[in-house]
């Protein structure tokens, strides 16, 4: 179907073109993208149709409809299109639509009316989430995000939407009498949360009269502020209350659980009150409803959801009859679950929940009856539950979770000798995308679980090779994560990787891939193979890998420089002359100077890092300084107090390699020196411990003390060895502390992480190593 | 009664509904659209299906591309039944390329409906090429359609009578592995309109 003809902006739309127009765009992304483009006004058109002036006859009430429509199958196209319904303002029309239509507006509007609303609404809400980001984790990794303001606009728009004023609108919504009404409502929710601020605000909003009933109980002065009940709010309960319902679709208590799971997400509070046991426990703390479960089930009979607590009912839904009521369910046990972390001891209920879930979340990965999509999504929980957690990672594997994705990922790739399919369907390609993606998840942070993998599938490491080569950016980044999750092991590298074509694969992505993000997963990878025990680092050094990551380093935005910084740091890291020479010739000794000075905190940190791997040996140290003549001052500049805990830790210990060569160097700076001594102050333990390190490097062994005293280091390292008793007061040297000039030392102590610095009356300093070592600096600046 | 709504008996099914006591749970106007539009499909006219079933629920072929692109494969093979060989040429050019490079798993059925043009005026043309010009190729597309729309209504995509009588099939022959028994015989009722059982 063709597009109309764009008009001129003094015309309105009627509602034959609306229905043309809506009729020409259906399922064509092509004709959405060319609608924005070549009628800049088209846009703001359609979203002057929403609010007509007269809406309140059935007959009038189509061209809002007919509206909504197009605007709905708008946010079905491109990322772009989004730009254009911020710049007609779509969320505001859509809003100020709503509100007429509310049953407490001026409207009386029809069913069909506030449906087609609150489905434009959550279309053009969750595409603007989509460009603002956060990404949706239950989705893979998406289109490339876009750049620039539309962005910022986006963001904006998502604020807007978020406020109470805006809540105030629609979240009454979801009791609509109409179930599809809810459902559009429960879905925005659950796509378009995306922020812990956005979802405090919904999980906490309480209606207007909720809100009036809580200032009158005060004194009046204070400011409505929505709270949190502990039932979770209104919102919760809400939820709640849809899925517990005998008489709604399975889609509206899917709806319901997914927006249950998007406020649970990293809110500890609701969390927590989900998992409430029930008042009635038996000795073991077992919740009833699970018992009264065992001793009805001989009867065929089960528990109504509606006589059960959160907890017990979300574990039910969970081995629903449909797929999708199941995966939502899972999703909301998983945020409850990571949300809630139950102080030990945790009731049982609790700490068994994981493995049910995994086997339900392993059955419908392994289902080949299930569509794809439905063990795609199944893949993404499992990947979510387990994300970073140790234990949770250590039991999937228990529960089979890594040989159920393992036998996945074997019949998802074709054999080696056969081409990826061109037509592949996306779905299967999403399947792929999933399944490793849940892999590198479970892999990621356990040896065991590596080894594991390994032993029971010999072949994964040759399919996450083809994986690489996919022709879906999605496929490609997860295959990525594998690599970099399983070139974490040590043995794993030396071996099975290092047997593999894996490291070249790796380098020809970085080298090729279009797809930035895949590329810098990529580059994490390389870091890893390029360490000094890796069979893969003379494999990349030999391919060129040092000339790309410099050019990276020169060229790249801030993550994919500070990736290809940390590969190069790991590659200097016990690099001999030659290795070293080349990487640096290549990277360029003013580059590498920026980089210590960069005002990003983490390349900093890496940054010193390298510099301090350059000078492990003492030749080294004379390359080093006649290459950089500066170093020793930009070295000072991250022993300041403003500077980050990590560089200033990597700086300390570069200076005291440093210091093994050109002693008078260091000795001959007094500020670097004060410096030094004010890190010996610093209430960070670690920084604390590299400064005693520092200072035993430069004065045992040496007669020589006098510029240490002067900066009272002496004074310093006798005041960390004293202990001090709490409440002792601040400024002071401590008790007993003396310097050799006789003064008090006013020293100034500054704190980098928390306000419990030394001072917190606690103690000065528990490491022991470190005492000894302040013992052993002490004892040779006074000469004994 | 999940019969007739989802087979679209309207009529039979508001007349069910009043002799048996049974509430429908489904809002029967929706079973006169889905058939609407599954006539229009049969008897060629893809465009009003399409506009009817954007009337109904416009997200359907917004999201599910496979059923708008198979839409639209119908109305190709329209045009090229016709006779009108230059507006399906552009027509393929238009709508149905741009769906292909968007999702490649298109290509071999937009190659199969253009490989039509080629054999036009051959007599004998392959079975497979052959097939899409055959009314269940329109029959095909009108249940693919039917079934979206009932899964959009959150109603079963396929009769339970169906399944049920597919589970029946299904035991049987896992029976018949271990025992003798009497089989319920269909072909009768498919015949004559009467079920009898043996």
């Amino acid at each position: 179907m063709m597009l109309p003809e764009p008009q001129s902006a003094a015309e309105t739309y009627t509602l034959e073109r609306l229905r043309t127009l809506k009729n020409a765009l259906i399922g064509n992304p092509v004709a959405k993208l060319e609608l924005v483009q070549t009628d800049p006004l088209a846009v703001h058109h359609v979203v002057n149709c929403l609010n007509s002036p007269s809406t309140n006859t059935p007959t009038s009430e189509w061209t809002p409809i007919e509206a909504s429509h197009v605007l709905s199958s708008l946010c079905f196209g491109p990322p772009e299109i989004v730009r254009a319904l911020l710049d007609a303002r779509a969320p505001e029309a859509l809003l100020h639509a709503l509100s007429i239509c509310a049953p407490s507006g001026s409207a009386n509007a029809s069913v069909a009316l506030r449906s087609a609303l609150a489905r434009a609404f959550r279309s053009v809400v969750v595409a603007i989430a989509n460009v603002a980001g956060p990404h949706n984790e239950s989705n893979g990794l998406g289109p490339f995000p876009l750049k620039g303001d539309t962005v910022v606009i986006a963001k904006r728009a998502l604020e807007l939407v978020f406020q109470l004023d805006s809540l105030d609108i629609f979240l009454p919504y979801l009791t609509d009498s109409s179930q599809g009404i809810s459902i559009s409502i429960c879905h925005l929710l659950a796509s378009s949360l995306r922020s812990s601020t956005h979802r405090r605000s919904v999980a906490n909003w309480m209606s207007p009269s909720e809100r009036a009933l809580e200032v009158k109980g005060k004194r009046g002065w204070e400011k409505p502020e929505t709270k949190s009940h502990s039932s979770g709010g209104w919102i919760a309960r809400t939820m709640m209350d849809l899925v517990k319902r005998d008489d709604i679709k399975a889609s509206m208590r899917e709806a319901a659980l997914l927006a249950l799971a998007a406020i649970a997400k990293g809110n500890h509070a609701l969390a927590s009150s989900l998992c409430l046991p029930p008042p009635e426990a038996d000795s073991e703390g077992l919740p009833f409803i699970h018992f009264a479960n065992v001793r009805l089930m001989g009867c065929g009979e089960t528990i109504p959801l509606a006589l059960q607590t959160p907890y017990a009912m979300f574990m039910d839904l969970c081995k629903a009859r449909s797929s999708f009521v199941r995966l939502a369910a899972c999703l909301c046990v998983t945020n409850v679950l990571r949300a809630s972390s139950a102080s030990p001891p945790t009731p049982r209920w609790i700490s068994e929940a994981p493995y049910t879930l995994v086997g339900v979340l392993n059955g419908m990965i392994s289902n080949e009856e299930e569509v794809p999509i439905v063990r795609a999504k199944a893949c993404f929980i499992l990947y979510q539950l387990v994300t970073d957690e140790k234990e949770l990672e250590r039991t999937a594997y228990v529960s089979g979770s890594l040989k159920a994705l393992a036998a996945l990922i074997q019949k998802l790739i074709p054999p080696a000798e056969t081409p990826w399919f061109e037509d592949e369907a996306e779905a299967m390609s999403l399947l792929l995308e999933a399944a490793l993606t849940a892999t590198a998840s479970l892999t990621l942070h356990r040896d065991d679980n590596r080894l594991a993998l390994l032993q029971d599938s010999p072949n994964i490491i040759p399919l996450i090779s083809r994986s690489l080569s996919h022709t879906r950016p999605g496929v490609r980044y997860a295959a990525c994560q594998c690599v970099r999750a399983l070139s974490r092991s040590v043995s794993v590298l030396r071996t099975n990787i290092g047997d593999s074509k894996l490291a070249e694969v790796l380098f020809e992505i970085v080298k090729h891939d279009g797809d930035e993000r895949v590329v810098l997963v990529a580059l994490m990878g390389i870091a890893n193979m390029v360490n000094d025990f890796s069979p893969t680092r003379k494999i990349l050094i030999d391919s060129g890998v040092v000339r790309k990551l410099s050019e990276i380093i020169k060229t790249g935005d801030e993550e994919m420089k500070t990736n290809s910084i940390w590969a190069l740091r790991n590659a200097l890291y016990h690099s001999t002359r030659g290795e070293m020479e080349s990487i640096m010739n290549e990277l360029g000794w003013s580059e590498f100077s920026s980089l210590l000075s960069h005002p990003k905190a983490r390349i900093r940190e890496i940054s010193s890092a390298a510099v301090t791997n350059m000078m492990a040996r003492s030749d080294d140290v004379k390359f080093v300084l006649e290459s950089l003549p500066n170093v020793l001052s930009l070295l000072q500049q991250l022993v300041q107090p403003s500077i980050d805990e990590a560089a200033t830790i990597n700086a300390l210990k570069a200076i005291s390699n440093f210091s093994t060569v050109y002693r008078d160097q260091v000795i001959s700076e007094p500020s670097l020196l004060r410096a030094i001594r004010d890190s010996i102050l610093h209430s960070s333990p670690s920084v604390r411990k590299a400064a005693v390190v520092c200072v035993v490097n430069l004065v045992v062994g040496q007669t020589q003390h006098q510029e240490i005293r002067d900066a009272e280091i002496d004074v310093a390292l006798a005041g960390l060895i004293q202990s001090r008793s709490p409440g002792s007061p601040l400024g002071t040297t401590g008790a007993g502390g003396s310097s050799s000039s006789g003064n008090n030392l006013s020293v100034t102590v500054f704190n980098t992480s928390s306000t419990a610095g030394v001072f917190d009356g606690f103690g000065w300093e528990n490491d022991k190593e470190t005492k000894e070592n302040a013992r052993t600096a002490l004892q040779s600046i006074n000469g004994k | 009664m999940d019969y007739l709504v989802i087979e679209g008996y309207k009529t039979a099914a508001e007349e069910f509904s009043k002799e048996a006591n049974l509430d429908p749970m489904v809002d029967l106007d929706s079973i006169e659209s889905r058939m609407s539009i599954r006539e229009a499909i049969q008897r060629g006219d893809v465009e009003e299906a399409i506009e009817k079933v954007n009337d109904l629920n416009p997200e359907i072929l917004d999201t599910n591309p496979q059923l708008y692109f198979h839409l639209q494969q119908q109305r190709l093979i329209e045009h090229i039944r016709h006779g009108r060989v230059n507006e399906a040429l552009h027509f393929a050019q238009s709508e149905l390329a741009p769906r292909g490079e968007e999702n490649p798993e298109f290509l071999h059925e937009l190659e199969r409906t253009m490989a039509l043009l080629a054999f036009d005026s051959t007599p004998d043309p392959p079975a497979a090429i052959a097939a899409l010009l055959h009314p269940s190729q329109r029959m095909r597309t009108a249940g693919e359609l039917n079934s979206a729309i009932l899964e959009s209504l959150s109603q079963g995509k396929e009769t339970k009578l169906v399944g049920l009588v597919r589970l029946l099939c299904w035991g049987e022959a896992l029976l018949e592995e271990k025992a003798d028994f009497p089989r319920v015989d269909f072909l009768p009722g498919l015949g004559t309109g009467k079920a009898k059982a043996e």
